[in-house]
C-alpha cells in the first residue's frame, strides 16, 4: 500500500513536471479512491512537480500556453484533494488571508499553489483571482478583516501596484491591523523590504512559513 | 594607473573599461551563451582575439586579408530611403536606384527589394508591382537579387487579420481556441509566402529572403520551414535560393506544442534551429542573437560569438549572420555605433567562422 501511495505520487509529479496534463486529474482520482493522505500529495507530488515546470519555465523550456494548460488541470487536482480535507481544516481555521494578483497580470499558478499550500495549512483564504484592481483589495480587507494580505505579480511592469497597495492600506487607516506579505517572479527581498511589506515568499513553502511567522503560528 | 579602453555598453552609450575587466565580460557572456545553449565556451585563444578587437586603437577596425566575406543588406532599401523611424536615413530615391547605391556605391554582394510594409501578407495584392519593380532592378544589376519580407504572422490575427487573436484568448483561459487560431494563421501565412515565391521567380527572382523568421513564435517558424520545404519541392521554384534569417536567438513557444520532423519548436537555439531549417531545404541561415542593453559590448559579443561559432559548426550551409541593430553584439541604438559594428562583424567571421553577413 505505501509503494502505491508513493508511486501515485511520483506519478502525479512527473505528470506536472513532463508537461502531461491529462494525466494529471486521472492519478490524483486514484490517490483519492485509495483514501490516500491529500496533504501528502499536495507536498510532495504537486509542490516539486510545479517548482520543477517554474525552472523549465525560467529556462524558457516550457511557454506559458503549456503552463496555463498544466495550471488548469493543476487547480482541478488540487480541488479535489482540498475537497477531502475540508472538514478536519475547518476547525482550524482561524487566521485569514485575502490573496490576489495584482491588476494588469493574468499570471495566477504561483498564487494558486500558495493558496493551496495555505488551505493545508489551515488558513482561511479569500481569493481574489487575477487581474485584480487595487481597489478591489481595500474592498475585501475592509469587507473580510483579514491577518494578512498578499498579493503576487510576475512582470516588472505589475509589481508597482503592490506599492500602491502598502500606500493605499496606509491612507485608508487599514495598515496597522493587517500584515501584507508580497510574492512573483519579479519580486526579491529587497524589493519587499524596499516598499514596506511584511514578508516576501520566494516560493509556495517559503510563502507559507512567512505566513505561519505572521501570524504566530509558528510559536510554541 | 590602469589603462581604460573606450567601449559600449548593449544601448550603445559609451564606457571605459580596463583590459582585465574586458575580459571578465567577455568569461562571462561566453559562460552565458554555454549554458543557456548547452554548448562549448570559446576557447582562450578565441576570447584573446576578442579583447584584442575590442582593445584595437583604430575607431574602425576590419577582419585580415583574405577572410572577407560576403556581404548583403536585408530590409531591402529601407536604409536609404525610410525616414520614418525606420533606420532609414531619408534619401528621396526609388527602389530600383536604391539597390544600384547598394551594389555599384556600397559593393554589396547580394541586394535585396522589399516592400515599405516588409512583409509578405501586403505584397500580395501589389504583386504586380513587385515584379515590375523586380524585373527593371534585374535588367539593370548584376548582384544577385533576393525578394525580402517578414512572415509576420502578427498580421493574420485580429485586428488586423481574419484570424482571433492567441494574445486575447491566452488571458481568458481559451488556450485551445488559441493554438487553433495559430495553426489557422499558418496555413494562410504559407500560401501567402507560396505566392509571392511563385510570382516573382516568374520574373527571375534569385532567392527569397524569409526575414525575422518566428518573431511570433513557434507558428511563424513552422510556417516558414514549411513553405520552404513546399517551393523546394516545386518545379516552378525549386532553383529559388531562400535565406531563412532569425528575429531572436530563442523561438518563442507561442503555441507551444509545434514541432517540425518531430523536433519541438520552441526554445530552441540558433545551433538547432540551423539543423531544422536544412532539414526543411533552406539554402542559407541567418542566425540572431539578442543583445542585452545592460551589458558591455564585449560581453553582448563574445556571447554571440559563442552561440554563432557552434551554429557554423553544426551547419552544412552556410552561415549568413544577421548584424544589425540590437543583435549578435551591435548594440541597441538606431544608428549603432561604427565602432561596436566593425568590431562585432570581425568577431562573427574570425572567432565565429560565418559565411557572409
Amino acid at each position: 500500500m505505501a509503494d502505491n501511495k508513493k508511486e501515485l505520487i511520483k506519478n502525479l509529479k512527473n505528470a506536472i513536471s513532463e508537461n502531461r496534463p491529462d494525466e494529471i486529474v486521472e492519478v490524483t482520482e486514484e490517490y483519492i479512491e485509495n483514501g490516500y493522505d491529500s496533504k501528502d500529495a499536495i507536498s510532495k507530488g504537486i509542490t516539486p512537480g510545479m517548482r520543477e515546470i517554474g525552472e523549465k519555465f525560467d529556462k524558457g523550456d516550457i511557454f506559458l500556453p503549456q503552463v496555463m494548460t498544466l495550471g488548469d488541470a493543476v487547480s482541478e487536482s488540487s480541488e479535489k484533494l482540498l475537497s477531502t480535507l475540508s472538514e478536519d481544516s475547518e476547525e482550524t481555521k482561524e487566521d485569514k488571508i485575502v490573496i490576489g494578483t495584482i491588476e494588469g497580470d493574468i499570471h495566477d499558478i504561483g498564487k494558486g499553489i500558495v493558496q493551496m499550500m495555505l488551505k493545508v495549512e489551515g488558513f482561511d483564504l479569500v481569493d481574489l483571482g487575477r487581474d485584480v484592481p487595487l481597489d478591489d483589495f481595500i474592498e475585501a480587507a475592509k469587507e473580510h478583516e483579514p491577518d494578512i494580505m498578499g498579493s503576487s505579480a510576475l512582470m516588472t511592469t505589475t509589481r508597482s501596484g503592490m506599492e500602491e497597495l502598502e500606500d493605499m492600506l496606509e491612507e485608508e487607516g487599514l495598515r496597522s491591523e493587517i500584515k501584507t506579505m508580497i510574492g512573483g517572479a519579479p519580486i526579491t527581498e529587497h524589493y519587499a523590504e524596499q516598499i514596506g511589506a511584511d514578508a516576501y515568499g520566494e516560493d509556495a513553502m517559503d510563502a507559507v512559513e512567512k505566513a505561519k511567522n505572521l501570524v504566530n503560528k509558528n510559536e510554541g | 594607473m590602469t589603462e581604460k579602453y573606450t567601449t559600449r555598453k548593449g544601448d550603445g552609450r559609451k564606457i571605459e573599461l580596463t583590459k582585465s575587466e574586458i575580459r571578465e565580460d567577455i568569461e562571462e557572456g561566453s559562460a552565458d551563451a554555454a549554458n543557456k545553449g548547452g554548448i562549448n565556451e570559446l576557447k582562450e585563444d578565441e576570447k584573446d582575439k576578442i579583447v584584442s578587437l575590442i582593445t584595437d586603437p583604430s575607431k574602425v577596425v576590419s577582419v585580415e586579408k583574405g577572410n572577407e566575406v560576403p556581404f548583403t543588406h536585408d530590409i531591402g532599401t529601407l536604409r536609404l530611403m525610410g525616414d520614418q523611424g525606420n533606420s532609414g536615413v531619408g534619401i528621396p530615391m526609388s527602389r530600383e536606384q536604391g539597390v544600384k547605391t547598394h551594389e555599384r556605391a556600397f559593393a554589396v554582394d547580394t541586394m535585396e527589394l522589399g516592400h515599405i510594409d516588409y512583409s509578405f501578407k501586403p505584397a500580395k495584392p501589389i504583386i504586380a508591382q513587385e515584379q515590375q519593380t523586380l524585373e527593371d532592378i534585374l535588367l539593370s544589376t548584376i548582384v544577385p537579387i533576393w525578394y525580402g519580407a517578414m512572415p509576420n504572422l502578427g498580421l493574420y490575427y485580429a485586428p488586423d487579420g481574419q484570424f482571433k487573436n492567441p494574445n486575447e484568448l491566452m488571458p481568458e483561459g481559451k488556450i485551445k481556441e488559441a493554438k487553433e487560431a495559430q495553426e489557422k494563421a499558418i496555413e494562410q501565412a504559407k500560401e501567402d509566402m507560396s505566392y509571392i515565391a511563385e510570382n516573382l521567380r516568374k520574373v527571375g527572382l534569385d532567392g527569397l529572403n524569409i526575414d525575422t523568421t518566428a518573431a511570433a513564435g513557434d507558428p511563424d517558424f513552422k510556417a516558414v520551414l514549411e513553405v520552404t520545404e513546399e517551393l523546394k519541392s516545386n518545379p516552378e521554384t525549386e532553383d529559388l535560393a531562400i535565406e531563412i534569417g532569425m528575429a531572436a536567438e530563442h523561438v518563442l513557444g507561442m503555441h507551444g506544442d509545434l514541432e517540425y520532423n518531430g523536433k519541438q519548436l520552441a526554445g530552441i537555439f540558433p545551433h538547432e534551429q540551423v539543423e531544422i531549417v536544412e532539414e526543411a531545404g533552406g539554402d542559407l541561415f541567418g542566425p540572431v542573437c539578442n543583445t542585452k542593453t545592460g551589458k558591455s559590448l564585449p560581453w553582448n559579443l563574445a556571447r554571440a560569438v559563442t552561440f554563432v561559432k557552434e551554429t557554423s559548426k553544426v551547419s552544412d550551409i552556410p552561415i549568413h549572420v544577421n548584424m544589425g541593430m540590437g543583435v549578435c553584439g551591435v548594440p541597441m541604438f538606431e544608428t549603432p555605433p561604427v565602432d561596436a559594428v566593425t568590431r562585432a562583424s570581425s568577431a562573427m567571421v574570425e572567432v565565429g567562422n560565418v559565411d557572409g553577413i
